[in-house]
């Protein structure tokens, strides 16, 4: 990213950063809020890779397969909170783990890594092991080793090289053992006495620094954030918005802007995603990451580059292709090479039926069967994941008759899925929750199930009208709109955006201090991200922590 | 055998070996021996495996169950696919899933009150599931407490759970199973000489720097992190055990062979796909059960809901079970009938791939109970009454086969319950509410 | 119905023949516009990039009366036995085949007694006087005026006197046989092995007024500069976007007619780079295009003109040993055939006839073309030549 974008965005954040400059002794009524327990939060596969690059340099090679990432109340972040590590998920990470620290050790990156050589290669080194697993394990797990856990570690390393003979080996194991534990595998929050407010407690600098980093960068964090929590400035207004925008300001912010939308639009279902390759042979694994990357990268460059409403990502003719999204789109996309995965900017015409995240591959095709489009589902995602709605389940013991006698071919066959979906509609049983989900996914007809436009379905007409939440529509693009000015759309980002800054969603006494100080100046702001991230990154709130429950010291 | 135990003997052997390669002809250590071990008389036990298959959707009533219960006759038309195994089967008919009223989540209620015995109140899960439960009692030895793979592709699809919402992730790719079974930790049963490698000995070791700061650790955290933390350390054993294996000679296994590696293939939802990926596993599954890798197993065939098509088809297995209509003159759903019956013939797969390999006196079936659930009985309005259950295999002796049971509107736990009482584990009853039960389904008990 | 040939037949039979630019021949042949390339068309522009490419055979059970060519194993008992090999000997040698068909095959050739390579010469060696295609019926085009007696009649178009030779020469190769619904195994494979790295060919269509009925259209064949793009079922990918390559020996321009959904084209020159594993050069000369407008975006079609056939000789023996044996195709004997079958220009110089009546079957599948202007720094795109696809 060209560092002219981002003097611009420092300016923009600064001068929110003077008008929101009363950020800091916590008020009376934060008192009351609740913010749940506190729970560790179990690495996503995207950290951990990130950790590792930031660590050990990005041609580490890590060899292995990770756990999926569960989800929980619509958002990986928030099921990182409850995630567990079993046990062929502990094996991989041992063999991540150890994988990793052998290129660490081994003769090629030995000088590149390791800040001291031993005093005899095949025999152990205290003085040495203890330099680099401290200056490692404070990376990794985020905060300064204890001296008992430091030395725990350098003695596990001692005995490993005397056992083999070699102290690279014993180091290896003991660099793997750091990757395998714990204390890096979750993030692991601690909390202490407030000096500030007696009785009161909150979260240790390094807590602070984490949730900072995770926040904004996706990852742990760096050695100016892991200094700034050392010498104590993140307690300080100052000293943490000074943090807070250099994370903000830097190129590295793209990194957590894509995970966030990654994680909010559900692009893990991707992994799985089949479509019939005889009816849709255009389609295979290199669109499918071109159709993921294309929404990415819009979005990156709509909401983060350009700074302009969010509201706007459902309008926009404005995106990027690669003459392999174009064969799905059926657009030409001339780019200079002629690679069929060459990215350019590319704008649709004005009344093109193509405007908005709506109708990328991205959420017409993750949100179909293999075989053809879904309205069901594709309304379904528009509610839950872009309104924050909940659609019931479905339920058991449906009656059919109905609509199977309509399924018979003969005058009175259904033809459209528009015509099938009614005949759902019509049933009392289902109506209730296919009205709120078909007339959003009927606008999006158009689309066939790979995004590809249609102009009619088995020789019918598509009618694409409807309604949403009271507004009309007549097709793709006029939904688009229709959902920009819907107000539930921006509320549902910043609920969402909170909900992945702190891996849960907001608790009720919370709920107030959302609407008033993140919904409602997000409004007034634009709708502009940068500014949204950074009113959460330097909000008491985002740091704040109950009092502990009484923790009993049980042996285990 | 407690830590305190282990540490003796890992000291012993540090002591012997002083990080120099010794051929070391060690006993096989009674702690290892699980509850069914017989003595070592001839060799060594031959242990009894469990394993779970999976599909989706059930089966038309009328179209599987034979006609009467007792020893098998006839198998119903779906059932085809079975008739070369049809002695090594039970087959329980009229069992169902009691809700006592709680809501139905489709595709979830059915299938994982079956496998935990309990109809969960919302859909996260309280209680382990059936497989979580024998592993804990006869999966302790073995360098994998259980295997869990899939057949579609998909890694999520998995219904083997451990306490607390344990999800196990589910291998969906032959290749990997491979590496992780055959790879370069797999110790040869059957190979003339044993080298105990000094570098793993020293990651014993250093493992245990880690597992030191448990009870730090667990203090420093609220009650719902340290049932994760205790997840973590439980997983975290289970690495130590299998490093802890790598560094003894395993006893000889005649019926162990490791098999050439499958190479990469294409997986996914096509039928076809799906067929052959259940076949692979299959066969990788029966090798690691030969050679004790492991002695729990859990299959997924397809998923609940069942995503199974054909190509060229936009109507899925599942899509045809909600909008086929019941033929008129059939009875029933020709194309879901279709998906269900391969479904079957998938299994037979399993089961004659189990019984491909000779064991002892007999085959690996024979040393196996296999236990085949669904997650509906008529998929069509995701009913759970006459919800299909099916077992292979006779437990290493104490399960008889060929017979057909009909339950009268009884849980589908009493299969689970009589499974795990034939695997030797002592209780009397299972599941809780009206899933609860104690009968034993005496018939197929030896 | 068909397109009908062409009355002017002046051209056909010249006597040398020079590569002119595309451009100048089109100008001389057709007087056709001067400025190239031109954007602004009247009507729609439809774009497509060639799937298939191969000698379009009509191969029946009874075009080859005398049994089709020998198979890999009589060729080499033949070779070994001209040779002077015993029977015995023979027997015995035979049990290493095919590995050790080379040893035997390839300098089997002899100038001034020694021993050559027969695929570099493959003259050196007497006429084996391999079997022919007898048929009467075979696709392609009337191209000398007239109706002769190795004419044949186009199952499709009915029309008489159609002119492909060449397709004789191949046609009791059973690696080379095939019919409408099953391609020539070789030679689709050769073209198939080809597809991944040769720069696809792209056919634009426009100033269309109708895909049904339209009595004026232009019809343009450029090369790319890259290779199509292959979809999950092996094909190429349609609506990919493919930049036309600059060299305008490879642009051509002509113009063409639809009737009843079947486009034809006015007689022209047509030259195309290919590929190591087809042949080096496609040329047709005097060629005329028919496709058939498909209602799936499609098009299927022959192109026939007449090529030289020292080409076709060497798209098959650059293969050598290899293919010889494999696919059964005696190479001398082809270029003896082929040389004896050509029809076309005389060379004035040695007397024989150069070139060979071909037909090849064309499909293509819809694209996206753009062209290409190279600014010195590199290549920047200049302009989208069709609307996106509605």
């Amino acid at each position: 990213m060209n560092t002219f974008v981002f003097a611009k965005l420092a300016a923009t954040t600064i001068l929110i950063a003077i008008a929101s400059s009363v950020v800091g002794a916590p008020a009376a009524a934060q008192d009351t809020q609740s913010a749940g327990p506190l729970v560790m939060r179990r690495l996503t596969q995207e950290q951990y890779r990130n950790i590792v690059q930031d660590v050990f340099g990005a041609s580490m090679v890590i060899k292995g397969r990770f756990e999926p990432d569960p989800r929980a109340q619509q958002l990986v972040a928030v099921g990182s909170s409850s995630a567990s590590i079993t046990a062929s998920g502990m094996e991989q990470y041992v063999h991540i783990a150890k994988g990793i620290a052998a290129q660490v050790v081994d003769e090629q990156h030995r000088d590149q890594f390791l800040p001291c050589r031993p005093a005899a290669a095949t025999a152990p080194d205290d003085h040495c092991s203890a330099k680099i697993l401290a200056k490692f394990g404070r990376l990794l797990f985020r905060r300064p080793l204890q001296e008992a856990e430091l030395a725990d570690y350098v003695k596990a390393s001692n005995v490993a090289a005397a056992r083999v003979g070699d102290f690279y080996s014993g180091l290896q194991l003991s660099l793997a053992a750091l990757l395998e534990s714990p204390q890096f595998l979750f993030v692991h929050e601690q909390m202490q006495n407030d000096p500030r407010r007696s009785g009161s407690y909150r979260l240790d600098a390094w807590s602070m620094a984490s949730r900072l980093s995770f926040f904004l960068w996706n990852t742990a964090p760096d050695t100016r954030l892991l200094d700034a929590a050392d010498r104590g400035e993140l307690y300080t207004n100052d000293g943490l918005a000074r943090q807070v925008d250099r994370l903000l300001t830097s190129p590295r912010v793209e990194v957590s802007v894509r995970a966030f939308f990654t994680d909010m639009l559900g692009f893990d279902a991707f992994d799985a995603l089949d479509k019939d390759g005889m009816l849709y042979p255009n389609f295979n694994a290199l669109v499918a990451a071109d159709a993921r990357e294309q929404t990415l990268r819009t979005i990156v460059d709509h909401v983060l580059k350009q700074q302009r409403d969010y509201r706007d990502l459902f309008t926009t003719r404005k995106t990027f292709l690669t003459p392999l999204l174009g064969s799905l789109y059926r657009v030409p996309v001339a780019t200079p090479n002629g690679y069929p995965q060459e990215w350019v900017a590319f704008e649709y015409p004005q009344g093109s039926a193509q405007a908005g995240i709506l109708t990328h591959a991205s959420f017409l095709a993750l949100h179909s069967h293999p075989g053809r489009s879904s309205p069901t589902l594709r309304g379904k995602a528009v509610r839950e994941v872009l309104l924050c709605q909940k659609v019931p389940d479905p339920p058991a013991n449906v009656n059919f008759e109905n609509f199977e006698a309509a399924q018979k071919p003969g005058p009175g066959q259904l033809k459209t899925v528009r015509d099938r979906l009614h005949a759902h509609a019509s049933e009392p049983m289902c109506a209730g929750c296919h009205k709120v989900t078909d007339p959003i996914g009927l606008a999006l007809e158009n689309f066939d199930t790979i995004a590809s436009f249609r102009q009619t379905e088995n020789g019918s007409a598509i009618d694409t009208s409807g309604e949403l939440d009271g507004a009309a529509f007549a097709d793709a693009a006029t939904l688009g709109k229709t959902l920009r000015e819907n107000p539930q759309a921006p509320a549902c980002l910043t609920k969402r955006l909170f909900a992945y800054a702190t891996g849960r969603v907001a608790t009720k006494s919370e709920g107030e201090w959302l609407k008033q100080n993140l919904q409602v100046q997000f409004a007034a702001d634009g709708y502009k991200l940068p500014g949204l991230l950074r009113r959460i990154a330097v909000s008491p709130n985002f740091y704040r922590i109950d009092a502990p429950e009484a923790l009993t010291a049980k042996a285990d | 055998m407690s830590r305190k135990e282990l540490l003796t003997r890992r000291g012993m052997l540090q002591g012997m070996l002083a990080g120099s390669a010794v051929y070391v002809g060690l006993p096989f250590l009674e702690c290892f021996l699980n509850n069914s071990g017989t003595a070592l008389a001839n060799g060594m036990p031959l242990p009894t495996r469990f394993g779970t298959w999976f599909w989706g959707l059930g089966l038309h009533s009328g179209r599987w169950e034979p006609q009467k219960a007792g020893k098998i006759e006839q198998l119903g038309p779906e059932l085809a696919g079975l008739e070369r195994v049809k002695d090594k089967i039970n087959v329980y008919s009229m069992m169902k899933v009691h809700t006592d009223g709680r809501p139905v989540f489709v595709h979830f209620t059915g299938n994982m009150s079956q496998l935990t015995g309990t109809v969960p109140k919302t859909n996260t899960l309280a209680l382990p599931t059936i497989d979580a439960l024998v592993a804990d009692a006869i999966g302790t030895s073995t360098r994998f407490r259980s295997l869990e793979v899939t057949a579609t592709g998909n890694a999520k699809a998995s219904y083997s759970f451990k306490a607390g919402n344990v999800q196990q992730t589910s291998e969906a790719s032959p290749a990997q199973v491979y590496a992780r079974l055959f790879g370069p930790e797999f110790r040869d049963p059957n190979s003339a000489t044993f080298t105990p490698d000094p570098k793993v000995m020293a990651e014993q070791s250093v493992l245990s720097a880690i597992t030191d700061q448990r009870l730090g650790l667990t203090r420093q955290v609220g009650a719902a992190d340290r049932a994760r933390l205790d997840e973590y350390f439980t997983s975290l054993r289970q690495v130590e055990q299998q490093v802890e294996l790598q560094l003894q000679k395993p006893a000889p296994l005649e019926a162990c062979s490791v098999p050439p590696p499958p190479g990469e293939m294409p997986v996914g939802t096509e039928i076809e796909t799906a067929m052959h990926t259940n076949k692979i596993m299959a066969g990788l599954l029966a090798h690691a059960l030969a050679c004790d890798q492991t002695r729990v197993f859990n299959m997924v065939f397809s998923e609940a809901g069942s995503a199974l098509r054909r190509p060229g088809n936009p109507m899925t297995h599942h899509i045809y079970s909600h909008e086929e209509s019941v033929d008129e003159q059939l009875g029933y759903q020709p194309n879901v009938s279709w998906f269900s019956t391969r479904s079957m013939e998938a299994f037979a797969t399993v089961i004659e791939t189990l019984d491909g390999v000779k064991e002892g006196d007999g085959t690996l079936l024979d040393h196996t109970l296999l236990l085949a659930s669904t997650d509906t009985g008529f998929a069509k309005v995701h009913s759970l009454e006459n919800m299909p259950v099916l077992t292979a295999g006779r437990a290493g002796g104490r399960m008889k086969t060929g017979i057909h049971v009909i339950g009268r509107g009884d849980p589908t736990t009493r299969v689970g319950l009589t499974a795990m009482q034939a695997l030797g584990m002592s209780l009397s009853s299972w599941g809780t509410g009206s899933m609860q039960t104690s009968k034993t389904i005496g018939e197929v008990l030896v | 119905m068909g397109c009908t040939s062409p009355t002017d037949t002046s051209r056909v039979r010249r006597d040398t023949f020079r590569r002119l630019p595309a451009l100048a021949s089109c100008m001389l042949a057709l007087g056709c516009a001067a400025a190239w390339p031109q954007l602004s068309h009247a009507g729609e522009t439809k774009a497509f990039v060639v799937s298939w490419f191969h000698l379009a055979a009509n191969s029946t059970d009874d075009d080859c009366p005398q049994g089709l060519n020998p198979k890999g194993h009589e060729i080499m008992a033949r070779i070994l036995a001209e040779q002077g090999k015993s029977p015995a000997d023979i027997v015995e040698i035979m049990k290493g085949y095919p590995g050790n068909y080379p040893l035997y095959a390839v300098k089997r050739g002899s100038i001034d007694g020694k021993p050559v390579n027969v695929y570099q010469n493959p003259t050196s060696v007497p006429d084996p006087q391999i079997k022919v295609g007898r048929g009467r019926k075979g696709f392609g085009f009337n191209l000398d005026g007239r109706i002769g007696p190795d004419d044949f009649v186009d199952p499709q178009t009915g029309e008489q006197g159609v002119d492909n030779q060449l397709f004789r020469a191949f046609g009791c190769f059973s690696g080379l046989r095939g019919t409408p619904t099953s391609r020539p195994t070789w030679l689709s494979i050769q073209w198939d092995m080809s597809r991944d790295q040769m720069p696809a060919w792209l056919i634009e269509i426009s100033d269309v007024d109708s895909l049904v009925n339209d009595d004026s259209v232009e019809l343009e064949i450029y090369r790319a500069r890259e290779p199509i793009f292959r979809n999950v079922l092996g094909e190429p990918q349609s609506f990919m976007t493919f930049q036309v390559d600059p060299d305008t020996r490879m642009h051509h321009r002509v113009k063409a007619r639809i009737k009843d959904g079947v486009l034809c084209t006015d007689v022209f020159d047509f030259y195309m780079i290919a590929d190591f594993f087809l042949q080096p050069e496609f040329i047709f000369k005097n060629a005329r295009l028919r496709l058939d407008v498909k209602q799936d975006g499609t098009l299927k079609g022959i192109i026939g003109g007449y090529s030289p056939w020292d080409q076709a000789y060497l798209g098959l023996a650059a293969g050598e040993s290899a293919v010889e044996g494999m696919v059964a195709l005696d190479m001398p004997g082809i270029y003896y055939a082929l040389r004896r079958l050509a029809d076309g220009e005389v060379d004035p110089q040695t007397g024989t006839r150069t070139t060979i009546s071909s037909a090849f079957t064309v499909e293509a599948i819809p694209a996206f073309i753009v062209d290409a202007k190279s600014d010195g720094n590199g290549l920047t795109v200049n302009a989208v030549r069709q609307e996106p696809a509605r």
